[in-house]
Formats: structure tokens, C-alpha cells, sequence
């Protein structure tokens, strides 16, 4: 058998029996639930906006919401990633699983492909409940809200890759989880302040307001290259311009970072150990 | 304690009064070199400058934009926060020519060209045309011609008007006399009163064309020996739009004063219940927020800051006179409407206090009246429907589809009910797994 | 069977491992001695690939480790002193996990089988949240043989088990090497280890001090062997008679027993025997007694002595 075999096999025993236990326990479905209720009250807003104005344009109005149903599932698989990362070497089943034949290669791949797969349930169950929605509310569901779900896998590729890279860098569960929601917060929010403070018009701003549009503008320009988020929006940027170039180099470059955190959890976990 | 008061509140005053007194001040003006600035906005030309403060120029590309190196006194108002140039008190050419660079080399030399500006549809109207050289001269001379035509049709109107008013007093004096009797016909025709041209052309001036391809550049003004002229030295960025669409104007006719606006395809009209709606549809173009402000307005130095990574749709020009708005349903062209005027006529007892009515230029309910608005009226009953704007050879505008979806009042109980599906799943699974461990501890022991 | 190379191993200004150069057969049991904190679990660690080593080479079935890790690992069995479980599996769950990590033919089969070997085969279907600590490490040894390893890694494997488990365990391990299996195994128990391994090598402040069969080793340690005789007719010329002898050091009478320290070059009972009779004494018993691990292993550890002839170093 060679390397790339070896390693198959315990990436897919090691996912499986993740996946399993993701599927058993209670977590999975009460994030869900917990991401369809969030998401019901912007769908709310949007419902009660048409039905106030008589006419109203935007964007899919189901877009946004199952953006944010797919970050807590997405931010969720990337916590327990994390978590689990850092318990089972709390625990020391880590160290048990590293007496067979695995390495860090193939245990960040099984904890990485275990939460896409649980990701890929998750987006399923997701597709289902937004398809029920958008007929019970007729706010439409077309090819770019597909395009849509596509990108979320490799948003939440990102963002457990992410995870998993803070769990190997960090020495506790507990400051790899915190550093984890702080820094998504922290993605999240400057993506979207940005996005309010660029759709203001400059006429309506105080010179402050400015300041800050230009502080806060060049923050997320960093970050778009360091957040999930940042490739998400490359990908919805691609998708709405309807070049297949753009398209294929933001998927690229989302598979890219994803790829280049993923080999540094890997050195990480190899220069931590797997020891307690 | 009163005295102290007394002596904190002398304070405030005169600082308020200082502080005051320093807003009140004039600002500070300066004789500068400034580049006045006429870029093609992908709609008309419009009007900037860059001051000594303002090291970057935007321009759009492969399109002809004016530069003119000059100096002026130019000061910074700090209420509006843009820099004012006195253009009307001093305004002189900087002699020289436009070195133009790229990396370093130097990619183009411009000498002064005359130029002007031509709007076929007039000074108001929006869209105007750069004329340069001859053709400029030419459009000017014609211009002069059409006002003089003009002035000599209206000299010549007054004239004909004297004379058919003193040929109806003469006719109105015979009638009175003898009693002689005119038909409509034998009564003097009055003279038609000539229109000025609606179109206009600037007076012929000198200035730099700009026509580069999207990149970014250097430009200097350069002397005779080819020295560069202390201050003229600015950055250039080229830049294109990114994509190029049909956009809609949408006019409630619930809220006609408000309308509402699609840019893509992305954007959609949701509606409730049956509508009806007017609409307009534009040509546009996407381009950089910040490049594209900064471009129309550089002498604001604010403009534009902030949204480097935000695009905005500029609606460039009306879709021609002949477009149809086609309303599918299912794939299936289901209605076909045309532009029409419309006019909005006050009705207080109208439940809007208006009513939007199809403008009929013959009607006398409208003479002397000009029509409030031309656009597609739609009237749409709950469904999902596409649009698209096709021309008057029936092809479909490029991107012009969108979509208009009424939506359906949902109790929220029933969504949140949904949501609740996933928890309710969980606890199938959680507690048949429970059960099934008991089961098969219980079998174990027995 | 393994084959360590100047292996050496540095946390920092701490060296964990020094220089160690072990060499372990094929279906030889071994036992790794050490005190605690000697670089026993450091060893382990490098040996199974799990601490990157700051020098030296690592050979497992004569192979490098690092070029052909998945298939040595594959080929390798290891139980940790403390069981590391999944809690929320049951024994047969937690087994077929790793049945399927190891690719275990017949995992059913296999499964009930190395159950009813460590005695839990009824208890398979409970959480093993509920398992006592014995029962965790009985599940370990499980876990070990359920690959069918040809070399077992055993850190601690009787820790934690009662008198029975240890018995259990200690036939296992009989068992596997019976059939071939080469045994690793580290322990404090000294008694099990003088009960089952063949070889030993004892490990202290990082640096191997000594590595050898018991008997061998014991002799190495001991410089002297005690006999005790009983004895009848005991007069004081017996005692002067062997005190004159070259390889007799001391000779001691209490209680009807005579006890004879000799020099460990060779066994010297039957001259003893022969002197006593001469001077008209009777021998009821004899006794050699030898030195026992625990006596060496303290020595050893204690004094520091390198016993590796190899290096030439023997005290």
C-alpha cells in the first residue's frame, strides 16, 4: 500500500466515526434550528419591508439569510473542530490514535473532510428549508442562490481550515476557541460595516464618518485577504459578473488559502505533538 | 461663588467668540498651478480640477477628456470641504505641453488642441459631445449661424406679425363700417413664431485631449526645452467600467415621487398583491466607486475615500425611443408594452390625492400641459414574471432580464415553526439512540 | 527487531535522551527499565515516530521508520500506561473503529475474539464511560492485539489491573511472544519482567546504562554470590578451612546455617561441599542466592553504572 493509501484509509475511518458522532449528538441540530430561527427574522424584515413599500428591489432576499445560517454552520463545524482537536489531545485518545498509522496530515484531512461533510448535510438540509421558504414566500430561489450554496462549502472549507490551524497553533481548547469567535467577529463585522459605510452615499456623511469609512475601507481590504469572508465575497462578486475566469480564480484562491492553512495546522500539529 | 460663575461663563464667550471668529475667517487663497479637468463621465462632460493639494487625476479610458494646465488663485472652503479655484478673477494658461509617462517613459507629448462642446440636445439636456479642431470651429460657426438664423427669424416673425396685425385691424375697421362678412379662410393666416435651436456649442477654447488606455501614468507640463513646470507633475489612473447593463427606473404608481431603482439582474422588483408600476429603462455602466468619484469630483478631496473596494452603476443614457418592455411569464412573452407619456394630475379626491393618466398631446385636457414622465406601464397580478427590454427590431437589450416576484404574506409562526424541524430531528435521533443503548444493555444483562 | 542509533533527543538545554543505542530481536521479549523521568516514554515516543529526535537513527524491523512510517506503524501495537478512550463509544464500537483503522479482516470476528482474551467480551456493548480502570486497560491490551501486531510496545501494561489481570496480561504476553511476537515492554513492575522478559536494558537520566540477558546482567552487577548450607556438625575448622580458599571472601555461622560469600567467576558450590565433609560436617541444604532485578536495578540506577561492554565502559 502506498502513503497516499495509507493515509486514505484513516482519514476516512477517522472522518466517518467524527461524523457519526456529530450526527448522534444533539449540537448539529440545535445549530441548525438556531441558524434557520436568525435567519427567519431578517427573512421577517424583508417580508414585512415588501409587504410596507408595496414595491420594493433587492437582491434575493434569501440570500443574506442563508448567508448567515451557512456562517453559524460553518463557524459551529469550525468550533467543534477546534474543540475537538484540542480535546482529544486533552483526553489522549490523540496520542492513542498516533500509536497506528496516521500522521498530521491525514488527521487534519479527517477532521477538515469531516466537518465538509457535515458542512455538505448541513447546506442539504439548509437547500431544503430555503426552497420551502422561498415558495411558501415566493421570494424566488434561482441559479445564484445554487452558485450560492457552491461558495458556502468553500466558505466553510475556509473557515475550518482556519479552526483547525488556531487549534494546532494554540496550547489550550480554550484560547484557540476564543481567538477562533474573536476573529470571525471581527471578519465579519469589518465586511460588514464596510459593506453599510460604502453603500452610504458620501454626501450624507460627517467628515468623521469618512475617516472612518476610510479606516474601517482599509481594514477589510487587509482582511479580505486573511478572512473566509473575504473569498466569499470574491466568489459572489464572480458569480454576479458572470465571468467564468473570475469565478474559477476566486474558487482558486479560496481552495488556495484553504490549502495553505491547512499545510500549517499540519506543521503546527507536528511541532506541537499529539501528546498531552 | 457667583463671581467665579460670572468669570467661567467670560471664558466660554470669548473663547466661543475666538472660535467663532476663526470659522468667520476667509480662507486662505493661493496662486497655484491647478490642472482644470473636463472628464467624459460615460454620460456628458463634467467639470473638476486638481489643485496643488491633489496629487492623482482619474480620467476614463479610451474616451477624449480635456486637461488644461493653469493658474489661478484657489482656496479650501472648509464648509463643503472641497478646494474653490476663482476661476472668474483669475484664470491664465500655463504655457507649455503635456508630457505624458508610463513606468518611468515617457509614452506621449500633447500639444494644446482647440475644442468645444457640443449638446444636441441642449446646455440642459445632459449629454454633450467633444468637438476638436475644425470640427469644433465648424459646430461653433454653426451654432452662431442657427442663433443669427434665429434672430433673423424672429425679426422677421415681428415684421410679418405687424403686418398681419395692421391687415386684421384694417379687416376688423371693414367690418365694422360696412358690415362686410369673413370666412375663416379669407382672414389673414398669423405668422408662425420661430424656436431657438435647442442645441448648443460652446465658445472654441485650447486644452489637452486625453485618450489613453486604462492604466496609470504620470503627467507634467513641459516648457519649449522640454523642462518640466515646478508643480504640474501629477499621477494619472486610467480606469475602465467593469461590465455595462440595462438598468430600470421604477415609478410606484402608489408613490410616483419615489421611485425605485434595479441596477442588475441580481436586484429584484418584489411587489405585493397586484401593482402597477411605470418603468424607465437606462443604459448604464458599472464602475470603481472611488475612481469614479474622485474622477467627477477631485476638488473634493473626501470624495470617494473609503470605497476603493465598492463599485456603483451610473445610468448613462436613456434606451432609444422605440424600446419595448416584454413581460414573460413561464418563458412565454405574455404582454408587450411601449413607452407612452404620462402626466400626474392632482385629484384631492383621489384616495393617492393623484392619478397617473396617459398624456394625449391632441386632448385639450392638456394643452399648454406637458407631459410629467415617459415610461412602460406594466400592471402586474400576483405571480412571478421576467421583463427584458427588446429594441425596435425585437432584440433583447443585454442585460435587461429581471425579475418581478409578488410575494405572499406568510404567518412567521410557520417559518419559525421550520426552523424548529432540525431540533426536533435531533431529539428523534438523540433519544432513539438512548433507547437503543438501553435495549442493548438490558439484552447484555439478560 | 528495533534498533536505535545514537538516538538522542533535546528539550531545549534538557537532554531527555542521550546517545541511546538499543537493539531489541526478533521474538525476544524486552523489558525497558528506568527510573521515572529516566527517557523511557521519550524513547517510546521517538521509537513510534511521535517526537522528532534531535540526532540519531531509528530502525524498526530493519527498516527506517521515517521512509516507511505507515508500514511499520501498521505492524506495530502499542499500549500506553494510561487508557485513552472514547468514552461515548462502546467496547465493540471503540474496537471496530480501530478494526477499520487498521484494516482488520473479519473485524467481528477479530473483535470478539481479542475481547474474550482480556475477559470483557460480555461487558462489549456498554459505554465505556462505565468501565472501571482495569477494565479501560484490559480494553487497551484489546485494542493492541486486534491488529495482530508483530512487535507490541507495552508502557505499564500491568498497572492498574489486579492480581488477576496481571496474570491475564502476563499469559498474553507469553502467548504473543510464543507465537513469534517481539514484546517492547516498560515497566515498574521488576518482578513481571524478571517473570517474562528475555532481555532487558535499563535506561537513567537519559543514557542507556545497561543492556543484557537477566542472568547475565545479574552477574555484571553482583561482585560477590552468597551461599547459605545448612548444616550438622559445624566446628570452627570448617569455617577457617574455607576462609583460606582464593575464591571465598567471608564465611559467616548463625543458627545452624553457614553462609559463604564467593567471588562470581564461577560456581563453587560442590568445592564448599567437599571442605565441610573433609572436617566432618553434614550438608543438609544449599542454597545459592542471586541477586534479584530490583537489587540490580537499584544498583544500577543508583550508582550510575554502565554495564555496556560495547563501549567499553564496564565497571
Amino acid at each position: 500500500m502506498s502513503k497516499m493509501q495509507y493515509r486514505a484509509n484513516a482519514i476516512n475511518v477517522i472522518a466517518r466515526r467524527d461524523i457519526k458522532s456529530t450526527v448522534n449528538g444533539l449540537g448539529i441540530y440545535v445549530v441548525a434550528s438556531l441558524a434557520f430561527l436568525v435567519s427567519m427574522l431578517f427573512v421577517r424584515s424583508n417580508l414585512k419591508g415588501v409587504t410596507e413599500n408595496g414595491l420594493m428591489v433587492m437582491v434575493n432576499p434569501l440570500n443574506f439569510p442563508f448567508f448567515i445560517a451557512v456562517t453559524i454552520g460553518a463557524t459551529y463545524l469550525a468550533l467543534t473542530s477546534t474543540m475537538s482537536v484540542s480535546r482529544e489531545r486533552d483526553q489522549g485518545t490523540l496520542e492513542v490514535l498516533f500509536y497506528g498509522p496516521i500522521d498530521s496530515v491525514a488527521y487534519v484531512l479527517a477532521k477538515f473532510f469531516e466537518q465538509l461533510v457535515t458542512f455538505l448535510g448541513l447546506v442539504i438540509v439548509y437547500m431544503i428549508v430555503f426552497f420551502i421558504i422561498s415558495k411558501l414566500t415566493n421570494f424566488g430561489m434561482d441559479g445564484s442562490f445554487l452558485a450560492m450554496a457552491c461558495l458556502s462549502v468553500l466558505l466553510a472549507a475556509s473557515i475550518v481550515a482556519f479552526g483547525l490551524l488556531l487549534s494546532t497553533l494554540c496550547r489550550s481548547a480554550r484560547t484557540s476557541v476564543i481567538l477562533l469567535l474573536v476573529l470571525l467577529v471581527l471578519f465579519l463585522a469589518a465586511d460588514i460595516v464596510s459593506g453599510i459605510l460604502n453603500s452610504m452615499s458620501a454626501k450624507d456623511m460627517s467628515v468623521t464618518l469618512v475617516y472612518v469609512r476610510v479606516a474601517v475601507d482599509m481594514l477589510n481590504r487587509g482582511l479580505q485577504w486573511i478572512s473566509p469572508f473575504g473569498y466569499l465575497n470574491r466568489g459572489i462578486a464572480a458569480i454576479s459578473l458572470g465571468s467564468a475566469n473570475l469565478i474559477l480564480s476566486s474558487i482558486g484562491a479560496s481552495l488556495l488559502y484553504t490549502i495553505v492553512l491547512l499545510a500549517l495546522a499540519m506543521r503546527f500539529l507536528d511541532r506541537r505533538g499529539v501528546r498531552k | 461663588m457667583r463671581s467665579t460663575i460670572l468669570r467661567i461663563l467670560v471664558l466660554v464667550m470669548c473663547v466661543l467668540t475666538v472660535a467663532a471668529g476663526v470659522q468667520a475667517a476667509p480662507p486662505q487663497r493661493e496662486r497655484q498651478v491647478v490642472y482644470g479637468i473636463t472628464p467624459w463621465t460615460g454620460k456628458e462632460y463634467g467639470g473638476t480640477f486638481a489643485p496643488k493639494g491633489i496629487d492623482k487625476i482619474y480620467l476614463l479610458a479610451n474616451s477624449n477628456n480635456v486637461i488644461n494646465t493653469l493658474e489661478t488663485e484657489v482656496y479650501f472652503w472648509p464648509i463643503t470641504n472641497e478646494y474653490m479655484a476663482n476661476w472668474f478673477e483669475s484664470r491664465e494658461v500655463v504655457e507649455g505641453r503635456l508630457q505624458v509617462l508610463q513606468d518611468g517613459k515617457e509614452i506621449m507629448v500633447l500639444e494644446r488642441q482647440s475644442y468645444n462642446h457640443y449638446y444636441p440636445d441642449g446646455f440642459y439636456a445632459g449629454t454633450s459631445e467633444l468637438l476638436i479642431g475644425e470640427e469644433a470651429e465648424k459646430k461653433l460657426q454653426e451654432y452662431r449661424d442657427a442663433i443669427e438664423g434665429y434672430w433673423q427669424a424672429i425679426s422677421d416673425y415681428r415684421q410679418a406679425y405687424a403686418e398681419y396685425e395692421q391687415q386684421m385691424s384694417e379687416i376688423i375697421k371693414e367690418v365694422s363700417e360696412t358690415g362686410k362678412t369673413y370666412t375663416e379662410d379669407e382672414l389673414p393666416k398669423p405668422p408662425e413664431q420661430p424656436t431657438p435651436p435647442v442645441w448648443y456649442a460652446t465658445e472654441v477654447t485650447d486644452g489637452f485631449v486625453v485618450n489613453l488606455p486604462v492604466g496609470e501614468y504620470v503627467i507634467r507640463t513641459i516648457d519649449d526645452r522640454g523642462n518640466a513646470i515646478e508643480g504640474t507633475e501629477k499621477k494619472l489612473k486610467v480606469f475602465d467600467k467593469r461590465r455595462t447593463g440595462v438598468g430600470y427606473q421604477i415609478i410606484p404608481e402608489s408613490k410616483w415621487t419615489r421611485p425605485v431603482q434595479s441596477d442588475d439582474a441580481t436586484q429584484i422588483l418584489y411587489m405585493e398583491g397586484s401593482r402597477t408600476m411605470y418603468l424607465k429603462a437606462f443604459h448604464e455602466s458599472e464602475y470603481n466607486q472611488h475612481d469614479f468619484l474622485k474622477m467627477t469630483s477631485l476638488e473634493q478631496p473626501l470624495a470617494g475615500e473609503g470605497a476603493t473596494s465598492a463599485y456603483m452603476w451610473v445610468h448613462e443614457k436613456e434606451v432609444p425611443s422605440g424600446t419595448k418592455i416584454q413581460v414573460l411569464r413561464g418563458g412565454e412573452v405574455i404582454k408587450e408594452a411601449e413607452y407612452k407619456p404620462y402626466y400626474v394630475k392632482q385629484t384631492p379626491g383621489y384616495a393617492l390625492g393623484y392619478e397617473i393618466i396617459e398624456f394625449d398631446p391632441e386632448s385639450d385636457e392638456f394643452a399648454g400641459r406637458r407631459p410629467s414622465f415617459e415610461a412602460v406601464k406594466l400592471e402586474l397580478g400576483p405571480g412571478s414574471y421576467e421583463i427584458r427590454a427588446v429594441d425596435s427590431s425585437g432584440r433583447v437589450l443585454e442585460g435587461s432580464i429581471r425579475s418581478i416576484r409578488s410575494v405572499n404574506v406568510v404567518p412567521m409562526w410557520q417559518l419559525y415553526l421550520l426552523s424548529l424541524l432540525p431540533l426536533v430531528a435531533g431529539v428523534i435521533v438523540v433519544v432513539r439512540r438512548r433507547r437503543m443503548r438501553g435495549q442493548t444493555a438490558k439484552s447484555v444483562s439478560a | 527487531m528495533i534498533q536505535t542509533e545514537g538516538l538522542t533527543k533535546k528539550f531545549g538545554s534538557l537532554t531527555a535522551v542521550d546517545n541511546l543505542n538499543i537493539h531489541v530481536e526478533k521474538g525476544e521479549i524486552y523489558g525497558f527499565l528506568g527510573p521515572n523521568g529516566a527517557g523511557k516514554t521519550t524513547t517510546i515516543m521517538m521509537l513510534l515516530g511521535m517526537e522528532r529526535p534531535t540526532a540519531g537513527k531509528i530502525k524498526l524491523f530493519g527498516k527506517d521508520l521515517a521512509e516507511n512510517y505507515f508500514e511499520i506503524k501498521r505492524r506495530i501495537g502499542v499500549l500506553s500506561e494510561f487508557q485513552f478512550l472514547y468514552e461515548d463509544m462502546t467496547a465493540k464500537e471503540y474496537l471496530g473503529f480501530f478494526a477499520d483503522f487498521y484494516e482488520v479482516e473479519n473485524p467481528d470476528r477479530k473483535i470478539d475474539e481479542v475481547l474474550s482474551r482480556v475477559d470483557l467480551l460480555d461487558r462489549k456493548n456498554e459505554l465505556l464511560g462505565g468501565y472501571s480502570k482495569g477494565m479501560k486497560q484490559k480494553l487497551g491490551m484489546a485494542r493492541v492485539l486486534l491488529h495482530d501486531p508483530d512487535l507490541l510496545i507495552l508502557d505499564e501494561p500491568q498497572s492498574s489491573l489486579d492480581p488477576y489481570g496481571i496474570r491475564e496480561v502476563r499469559d498474553i504476553i507469553m502467548e504473543e511472544n510464543q507465537k513469534g511476537k517481539t514484546l517492547f515492554i516498560s515497566s515498574h513492575i521488576l518482578s513481571e519482567i524478571e517473570r517474562t522478559c528475555h532481555r532487558v536494558g535499563i535506561i537513567s537520566n537519559g543514557k542507556l546504562l545497561a543492556e543484557d540477558d537477566l542472568t547475565h546482567l545479574k552477574h555484571q552487577v553482583a561482585n560477590e554470590m552468597e551461599i547459605s548450607v545448612e548444616i550438622e556438625g559445624y566446628t570452627e575448622a570448617i569455617a577457617s578451612s574455607l576462609e583460606e580458599l582464593d575464591f571465598v571472601k567471608s564465611v559467616v555461622y548463625e543458627d545452624s546455617r553457614l553462609t559463604v560469600k564467593t567471588t562470581m567467576d564461577d560456581d563453587y558450590r560442590a568445592q564448599i561441599s567437599r571442605v565441610i565433609s573433609s572436617h566432618g560436617g553434614v550438608v543438609l541444604s544449599m542454597v545459592a542466592k542471586e541477586i534479584s532485578l530490583e537489587e540490580a536495578f537499584v544498583i544500577i540506577t543508583e550508582q550510575n553504572l554502565s554495564l555496556l561492554t560495547k563501549e567499553g565502559q564496564a565497571s
